[in-house]
Parts: structure tokens; sequence; C-alpha cells
């Protein structure tokens, strides 16, 4: 996404005054009409650095800070189209901060923000790495013989340091650990949901 | 109106002038056992405006929202249509339970009218010889709501907000939109009933942190948590049931009731609504006794009604469960809405599930409506404060074996968004039919079916080969639309979401066009309405001027000005526009040169001791003013 931005530039919708395709632009500054959102990429939408630890405080404000912005109902007497574009960049910030919110969303656009592709974010249902699929294994037996308390505890902790090991490579910008861990993560995930229920 | 332009800037006498219908729009909280309206007006100067909620002429606050029909007319509504006695007259209640719902969704259930199956399955409620659709006699309600407000404020009201319970799916919310525009509003936007309480208290307290609402009323329920946070409520997570209300209360005290060897008259509209005086007398009182020696106490009420109480604290339960790491004592304070939450059962339960005392400041059958009213001036004259709310049932696809794909989960904020792939299963498979449905079951047919249709003209390709994009998007108002591309082909459909319960669009069409008819005599009523103000208003500007420069006038001037005066005086007393608008342009006429004198007054004590710049900068600021 990032790499392939071509024209850095267009046209207001509404004067035709060239604006900066940047998704911090968030209005024509000749005409003032909202402009729509040319990126998707919600570290650069919600304006935080790209990190796999956020500070959440942050992001909520930040989240707050542009719903008030641009929520449909702050344009009651705008144009139609006005309205269409604060709806639609409303929808494109709601899933950013969801995005930013789940760990394994964030960890994939993460890998999207630097021009990568995690092996993860299309739809595949099995495991391939033999060693990946043991280890879940091992684990969802480890966790169906203990007392729900330990099983918590013991999952959580392996989820800790698998986002542990996801921030660590992403510092590094190890991408081909940071794909694994990624992946570990989506099926540690899936466990977390079948045993600990979430 | 050359009169009005000359007063003091910031000392107009009638600071709303050019409100009227465009720029007023009132809140409706249209509920199962009463509806209100109110809307936002300023308190005269300087006085912060509040809302205020628009009584009937006898001072009644609340509208039954009951109607009597005789065939097709409706001949009252509200408290009148329930002392309706006539033999042929059919009194009808707790239509909202009906709205968007199909005849599948109603069997079993206990209903006081007859229902029948309408066009592709729609309810419809058999009174006597004819049935009608609950949209359109949720239209009625929502009429006289329009009308009542209309006469309070003398001037057109054509825009609303309107409540919807939060847990009201696709089709229920179109059906209350579709009721609107029967009924001549457009609705600016529908406000979750529980958002809309949070925004009446939260305002006032100015608190920030976390807060339950808990609404129960005559046939929802509903509970919500929100983020308060600078006049932002932040919805995090919603439940409710659509049947679980004050009429539930009343079928199972009933029930109580004939175990005691009640009778009853036999009626069973008319011991239900005994049931609720008796149920609500409770609230106060320790027992009644009714006429045949029966006794109900407290306790026994509570008791019959306690396993409903169990059921709205569950639905909280889930609620917490859905917003992620929340636990009860991170709540700051509950909110109570709806009538129900004034049985002290409700706040006792309430109170022992969240551990601390409810917030009951407010009249909880007005709560909703004050944060509609305030919704409906943010909406038009803007404000401060901003409502993120979410869609309280997951929306999605049926797939292949009958499963259900979630497309948008539950609780997600909205508006909202999202694309999903789909492809063909089937070599040189050239359609594909899409079955849109709302719930959170694994299996598509247990969940509510919205609409289903149908993507063609795919160019045949191998089976997997095609790819279609099926995209979901919620409004504000949490309605959905759905598109569906084919991507080789860029062939597009799209789809409102038009919910096979409802009206059928050819039944609205042809209640639009009989509205219009009838919306000649209201256009004539509305117009009337209009013309009084204006008459009104202009007859107070001259006299306000008369008294300020009376002596600019020469004597016969004023003896002209004080006859057009009591014409018109007497046209906005009658019944016509025209006779209105007549008196209005002679009065006008006959102050002009005084209006003008009074104009050069106003100048010539501007000018003393000033430069001409400086009267020229002031005149251009004056022009400037809207």
């Amino acid at each position: 996404m990032r790499a392939q931005q071509q024209e850095a530039w267009c046209a207001c919708w509404s004067c035709q005054h060239p604006i900066q395709k940047d998704s911090m632009v968030l209005r024509c500054p000749v005409c003032n009409a909202l402009q729509p959102y040319y990126d998707d990429d919600p570290f650069t939408v919600l304006a935080v650095a790209p990190s796999y630890t956020l500070d959440f405080k942050q992001v909520d404000e930040s989240y707050i800070r542009l719903q008030a912005e641009m929520h449909p109902d702050r344009f009651p007497l705008a144009s139609a189209k006005e309205k269409r574009i604060a709806a639609a960049n409303t929808a494109t910030l709601n899933a950013c901060y969801g995005t930013l919110r789940h760990p394994l969303k964030r960890a994939v656009a993460l890998m999207a923000h630097a021009g990568q592709r995690a092996s993860t974010s299309n739809e595949q249902t099995t495991i391939d790495d033999p060693d990946l699929l043991m280890d879940m294994m091992t684990l969802r037996e480890q966790l169906a013989d203990s007392d729900v308390a330990e099983a918590k505890r013991c999952y959580l902790e392996h989820l800790a340091a698998c986002e542990g090991a996801i921030d660590g490579a992403h510092r590094q910008q190890d991408w081909d650990a940071m794909d694994r861990h990624v992946t570990r993560l989506r099926y540690l995930l899936r466990l977390g949901e079948d045993v600990v229920g979430g | 109106m050359a009169l009005l332009q000359v007063h003091e800037p910031g000392a107009t006498p009638h600071p709303h002038q050019e409100d009227d219908s465009d720029a007023v729009a009132v809140g409706i909280d249209l509920g199962t056992t009463h509806s209100l309206v109110a809307y936002y007006g300023e308190r005269g100067h300087g006085d912060k405006g509040d809302v205020q909620v628009i009584a009937d002429e006898q001072g009644r606050c609340l509208l039954p929202s009951a109607l009597a029909m005789r065939g097709e007319e409706c001949v009252a509504v509200g408290y009148e249509a329930l002392a309706c006695a006539a033999r042929d007259v059919h009194v009808v209640t707790s239509i909202k339970r009906f709205m968007g719902r199909g005849i599948d969704d109603v069997a079993g259930e206990d209903t006081l009218y007859p229902i029948e199956s309408g066009e592709g399955g729609m309810v419809r409620l058999r009174l006597g010889d004819v049935t009608h659709s609950p949209v359109a006699l949720s239209a009625l309600l929502l009429r006289a709501l329009r009308e009542r407000a209309e006469r309070a404020l003398g001037f057109a009201v054509t825009k609303a907000v309107i409540t919807v319970p939060a847990y009201f799916d696709d089709s229920a919310r179109l059906a209350t939109k579709d009721a609107a525009r029967l009924a001549g509003l457009q609705v600016l936007r529908l406000v979750n009933e529980p958002t809309a309480a949070a925004l009446a208290y939260g305002l006032d307290s100015g608190n920030e942190g976390l807060y339950a609402v808990y609404d129960f009323g005559g046939g929802t329920f509903d509970m919500s948590l929100l983020r308060l946070r600078k006049g932002v409520f932040q919805v995090l997570a919603t439940g409710g049931d659509c049947a679980l209300g004050g009429d539930d209360f009343d079928r199972d005290v009933r029930a109580a009731l004939h175990k005691e060897g009640w009778t009853g008259s036999g009626d069973k509209a008319q011991d239900l609504r005994l049931v609720r005086q008796l149920r609500e007398t409770l609230s106060s009182k320790e027992s009644v006794s009714l006429d045949d020696g029966v006794v109900l106490t407290r306790e026994a009420m509570e008791e019959a009604v306690m396993p409903l109480v169990e059921r709205s604290l569950q639905i909280c339960g889930n609620v917490m469960g859905d917003a992620e790491g929340i636990s009860v004592d991170d709540i700051r304070g509950v909110v109570l809405a709806g009538g129900l939450t004034r049985t002290p059962i409700v706040r006792e339960q309430v109170e022992s599930f969240f551990h601390r005392p409810p917030i009951t400041g407010m009249d909880p059958d007005q709560v909703v409506v004050w944060g509609a009213a305030r919704q409906a001036r943010a909406l038009t004259t803007g404000a401060q404060t901003l409502l993120l709310d979410v869609c309280p049932l997951s929306l999605g696809l049926e797939t292949m074996g009958g499963l259900f794909e979630r497309i948008i989960a539950r609780n997600s904020p909205i508006p909202s968004q999202k694309t999903q792939t789909f492809t063909t299963w089937q070599d040189g498979q050239v359609a594909m039919s899409l079955h849109v449905l709302q719930g959170e079951r694994e299996m598509a047919s247990d969940n509510r079916s919205l609409a289903r249709f149908v993507l063609d003209d795919i160019p045949p390709m191998t089976a997997g080969a095609a790819r279609i994009d099926v995209s979901f998007t919620i409004d504000a108002d949490g309605l959905l639309t759905v598109q569906a591309q084919e991507q080789s082909t860029g062939h597009q459909q799209r789809i409102e979401v038009k919910p096979s319960y409802g009206l059928s669009e050819q039944e609205m069409i042809a209640m639009l066009r009989q509205s219009a008819e009838h919306g000649r005599d209201d256009m004539v009523k509305r117009l009337l309405l209009q013309a009084r103000v204006e008459g009104r208003r202009l007859l107070s500007a001259v006299d306000s001027a008369l008294v300020q420069a009376g002596h600019l006038c020469s004597v016969s001037e004023r003896k002209s000005i004080d006859e057009a005066i009591s014409i018109l005086a007497r046209a906005v007393q009658r019944d016509t526009k025209e006779d209105i608008t007549r008196a209005m342009d002679a009065l006008e006429k006959a102050t002009e040169p005084f209006a003008q004198r009074r104009m050069q007054e106003a100048m010539r004590s501007a000018l003393k001791g000033r430069s001409t710049q400086d009267v020229e900068s002031a005149m251009q600021d004056n022009k400037n003013k809207p």
C-alpha cells in the first residue's frame, strides 16, 4: 500500500483546489470541504507511530478527536456528497480503530504498513508448518488437562510471549520472524476461544 | 417587513424568527405504551434553553400509544382512544411490538388481536372487518404527535429524531422510518433509546467514565454500556430483547391472579389494562383488592414478574461480557429509563446487580424523549455532543451448507463498512444468490432473514475463478445497504435492504399517494398556522415600534395604522390564510412611511459625533448579519 503511492496530489472534489493525497489532510484549505480518506492504513488514519505496543490512551484520544471532526452528525447541513464522505470516512476510522485494538489484526496491519504481506492474512484454515502444528497440539492437550484457572494463566502466558516476540521482530524489522510469530498468534487466539472461551 | 429591521444589534425582539419549520426538529419517543414529543426551546434572552416536553391541551405529556379505529378510519388517539367504548370501534395498543415483524416471528405469541399474514408474510392486525399494517398504525401515532407539536410551536414540523430500542433489528428500524415518512416527517436520525437516555443525563452531570443504561419499557428491554468523555457518548456494547417489557409483566401478573381465582371480565384487553393499573399501584402500596374479593399483594406480584427481571439481568451480564475487560465495579453509574423501572423490585435487583443504587434524577418516562430532543437540536443547529453508537446484531450472508457467515459483528461501531470476497462453486456459474441475514446463531435459518437478491451476468468461468465482492454498509441510523460486484466485469448490483417484513414497496407507494390526498388538507392547515404566527409576529413588532417611536407618526397616519392593526388582529383569529396575508400587506403598507422615518431617525442618532467611515462600516456590519 505505502510503497505504491504514486499520485501524491489530487483535486478537491468541491472546489478543484489541489490537495496533497494524505490522510492527514482532512479538509480543503480553500473551501473547507471534508476530503475522503485516500489511505486505510490504521497507523496513518489514527496518526500513531507504527509499533506493536501502542499507547491505547493516545489511540482513544485520536479516535475521539477524529470522530468529532468527521462523524455524519457533524454535517447536518452539508451537501449529500459531503455527508457521504463523512459516513465513509467514519466507517474507515471505525475499521482502523478496531484493527489497532485487535492483537492479530494490528500485527497484520503493521506488516502491511511496511509493505510486507503476512501469510496469515488470507483465510487459511490449516497449519502447514509441522513444528507449529506439533506445538499447538501439545499446548491444547496441556490446557485441556489443567483446571480452568490454570489453563487460563498458562494460555495468557503463551499469548504474552507470542506478542512479545512479534514486537521484538518488528523492532528489528525481521519480517520472516514476524510473519512466523503472527501465524502463531492466529492459532493461539483460536485455541484461546476454544479452550478458555476467549 | 421594514419595521423589523430597526433594532439594536443583539436586541432582536424575536430571537429565532428564521428558525421555524426549517431549523426546528422535534424529538419523538415512539413507545409501546406511551409516546412523547419534545423540542429544544430557547427561553427568552440570556436564559439557557432546554428541552420542553410538549403537553396536550389538558397538560398531559404522555400520549398513550393507543388508536381507536372504526374500519379504515382512526376516530381517536391516546387517552381518548383508550376511553372509546363504541361497539364498532376497535382500540389498538402495543403496536410497536409488531414493527418489522413477520407472521412467523409472532407465531405462538399471546396477542390481543388476531394476526394475519399480509403480502410476503408481513404481520397485519385484524380489527373487525379490516386489517392494518403496524407501520400505517404507527404513522397515525406519529401524525398525532406531529400535530401536537405544531399546535404548540405554531408552525409546520417536518423533521424529527425518533428513538428506537437499541436491539431493534434492521426491519424494525426501517419500519419505523417508513411510518415517519407516512406521517410527513423526515427522520434526521434514528437514535437508540438507551443512548438518548444517556444523553439526557450525561449533559446535566458532566460526568466522565463508564455508565450503564437500563431501559425497561412497555414492550422492550435494552441495556447499553457507554463511555462518557467531554460530551462524547461512546457506546461500547448493547443488548436487549424486543419482546420483554411491561406487556409481559401484565401477562404474568394476570396469570397469577387467575391462579388466585380471579375470573376477570372476559375482555382480554380490558383485563390487561386493569392488571397494569394494579401493578403500578403496587409500586407504592403493599396490596390491592379486586372487586371479587381477590387480593394481590406486592410480594405475589413480584414473584410473578421475577423471572422477567432475571432475564433482563442476564442480558446485562451478556453485555458486560461483550465489552471485554469491563467488570461491574468499573461502572460509575446506572441510568434508569422506561416506566417499568419505577417498580421497586426492578430497582432493588438493578442495585444488587450493579453494586450501587441507580441514578433516578429524571422521570423515567421522559428521559428518552429528552435525549431525542437534544439530538434533534444537535442535528439542526449543531452542538458539542457526539453520539457514537454500535449495531446491536451481527449482519452477514448465508453460505454453502446453510451456515451464517458474519460480515459485520455485533457491537461494531457505526457507520461501518466491510467487504468480503466470495466466489462461484460451479463451472460456468453465471448467477449468485445472496441471502442477507441478521442474528447471532450459527445456522442461517435460525437468524432473521433481511433480504435475498441475485447477482447475475457473471461471466462464465471455472469454479472458484470469479471474485465477487459483497460489501455491507451500515449508516448512522443503523440501516444496512448491501452491494455486490463481480470484479472482472465490474457488474454491480446494489440493494437497500428492504425487509421481508414491514411494508411492501407497492403498499408504501399507495399509502403515500393516499396521504398526499389527505396531505392537501394538512397543507392548508399548516399554511394557516404559519400565516397566523407571522401575523402575530408582525402585530407585536408594530406594537413595540409604536411604543418606542410613536411620536414619529402623524395623527392621520396613526389612525390608518391602528385600523390596519385591528383588521389583522381579527384576521389571525379567523381561518383563512388569504385574509391574514392581505391584512399583513395592508399593515406593512400603512407603516411604510413610519418605518422610513424611524430608519432615518436611527441613522441620525447613529451619525451623531461619528465620521462617515464609521457609519458606513456600521451599516456594512448590519448588512452582514444573517
